[in-house]
């Protein structure tokens, strides 16, 4: 089977009114996106448009009005994930980290075109907010567990670009300084949302030597 | 000079003892020899009298007098003259991207100056207050307050007036927190600001190690066990 092969049919189980069949349509999209080769992502990021999921409800069931909003927006991240891919030209949460990592060693307008780039696939992922007493069955536990995995590297990578600018920031021009800081505002309030996120993960019963403790950055940053 | 004033000075007390409020039975005569007197008084120089403020007691003033530890006096000047010159501090930085640099680098020096006074003799580093008054009484160690203030004003008018001004200029200059190298903000100040900002980034460098290992734990952990999908979704209306 070709990898448009793949992708279409998935993409045709994602048009079906049962949430169970949309729901795991969309996590195994994502499954094939962080496990799979290379080229999925590459297709799906190269597509006119992707999942048109932003008015599904399933009113079958009773837990198909919650399990619609999930899919309301894990379709809304996997679309930005594919977004980011196709803006970046790779996958973000699988770059190379590090000193000589490609956050790292980037320039400060790439910085400023690929951070907010970051910023957005992130606040779609932090956005399916889920609580542990909502991660009621299989379908949906994977799908966060996928979400974990992806917030891990991407926030890794995150992290990364904000030290490399917070680096270059005196060597910049003013109008990149305003951008640099207003970038450094948000990255203060997503790391905050994140360490909401991780608690959830640990009371769902994820490994706790795979959660990294944050502590809260320093505000006096916004000082300088 | 100091004698020469304080000959004037008893000369013109001596001059103001007849001129006190005349009596009840007051005449033209008296009251033309009373405006003589007032107006001869104004045509001298008087000396200067203690001026009493007429300003309520608040939090932000406090006696001169009371006696304050150097550091708090160093940092309320400091404060002062920041907030004072702010602006313009803001403008110059603003249209010369290197006077940041050189912000910093001042801060840096001033640190590494201040690490190796220490370590050296262990003196203070002078404070404004400290050199004011180092420098009223190297210029007159001999004068008074209030002699000072007569031979300001005689150097103001005086002939040499002009000879004057340069010496004064330069010491008003000297006093200036913008003569001086160290920076606009006290040491301590400036310390204050950058400690967090240096411990902010070496938390985001803690976080970014964390993440890794928890990546690279996770990575591991997955190795031993391809991640089995159908296992975890189960069967379904597929």
């Amino acid at each position: 089977m070709s990898v448009e092969h793949l992708a279409n049919v998935l993409s045709e189980k994602t048009g079906s009114s049962n949430w169970v069949v949309v729901f795991k349509a969309l996590v195994t999209v994502h499954h094939l996106m962080v496990h799979g080769n290379e080229r999925f992502i590459q297709h799906l990021a190269s597509r006119n448009s992707l999942f048109t999921l932003h008015n599904f409800l399933d009113k079958s069931v009773i837990e198909g009005y919650t399990m619609s909003t999930f899919i309301r927006r894990y379709s809304r991240y996997l679309n930005e994930k594919s977004l980011a891919y196709r803006l970046i030209a790779s996958d973000i949460t699988k770059t190379k980290r590090g000193t000589d990592g490609m956050m790292r060693t980037m320039n400060t307008k790439e910085l400023l075109n690929i951070l907010p780039v970051i910023q957005t696939q992130f606040d779609a992922l932090l956005n399916f907010n889920a609580n542990p007493d909502e991660l009621t069955n299989g379908i949906i536990y994977a799908a966060f567990m996928l979400l974990f995995k992806d917030s891990l590297r991407l926030f890794a990578a995150y992290n990364e670009g904000i030290l490399n600018l917070l680096d270059k920031y005196f060597d910049m021009r003013k109008n990149q300084c305003k951008e640099s800081l207003d970038i450094y505002i948000k990255f203060l309030g997503r790391t905050s949302k994140l360490a909401e996120f991780l608690k959830v993960a640990e009371q769902v019963g994820i490994d706790q030597s795979d959660i990294p403790y944050l502590t809260q950055v320093s505000v006096s940053l916004l000082c300088i | 000079m100091a004698c020469r004033w304080s000959v004037r000075r008893r000369s013109l007390l001596e001059e103001e003892q007849p001129e006190k409020p005349p009596a009840a039975a007051g005449q033209q005569d008296a009251s033309a020899g009373a405006l003589g007197s007032l107006r001869r008084q104004f045509q001298r120089r008087l000396p200067l009298r203690a001026v009493s403020l007429n300003l309520g007691a608040g939090p932000s003033w406090k006696r001169l007098g009371t006696p304050e530890p150097e550091q708090q006096g160093l940092q309320a000047a400091a404060r002062s003259a920041k907030s004072a010159l702010g602006a313009m501090s803001q403008r110059i930085q603003e249209s010369c991207q290197s006077g940041t640099k050189w912000l910093v680098e001042t801060q840096v020096k001033a640190r590494r100056r201040r690490r190796g006074a220490q370590t050296g003799d262990g003196s203070p580093p002078h404070t404004l207050s400290q050199k004011s008054t180092r420098l009223s009484s190297t210029t007159h160690p001999a004068l008074g307050s209030r002699e000072r203030g007569y031979r300001r004003l005689s150097a103001q008018t005086g002939p040499r007036a002009h000879l004057l001004r340069r010496p004064r200029r330069d010491a008003a200059f000297q006093r200036s927190p913008y003569s001086s190298t160290e920076p606009l903000c006290s040491p301590s100040e400036s310390d204050s600001d950058l400690e967090p900002a240096g411990a902010g980034i070496q938390l985001l460098q803690k976080l970014s190690q964390k993440l890794d290992k928890a990546i690279v734990a996770e990575d591991s952990a997955l190795r031993g066990s391809t991640p089995c999908l159908s296992a975890v979704l189960g069967r379904g209306p597929w």
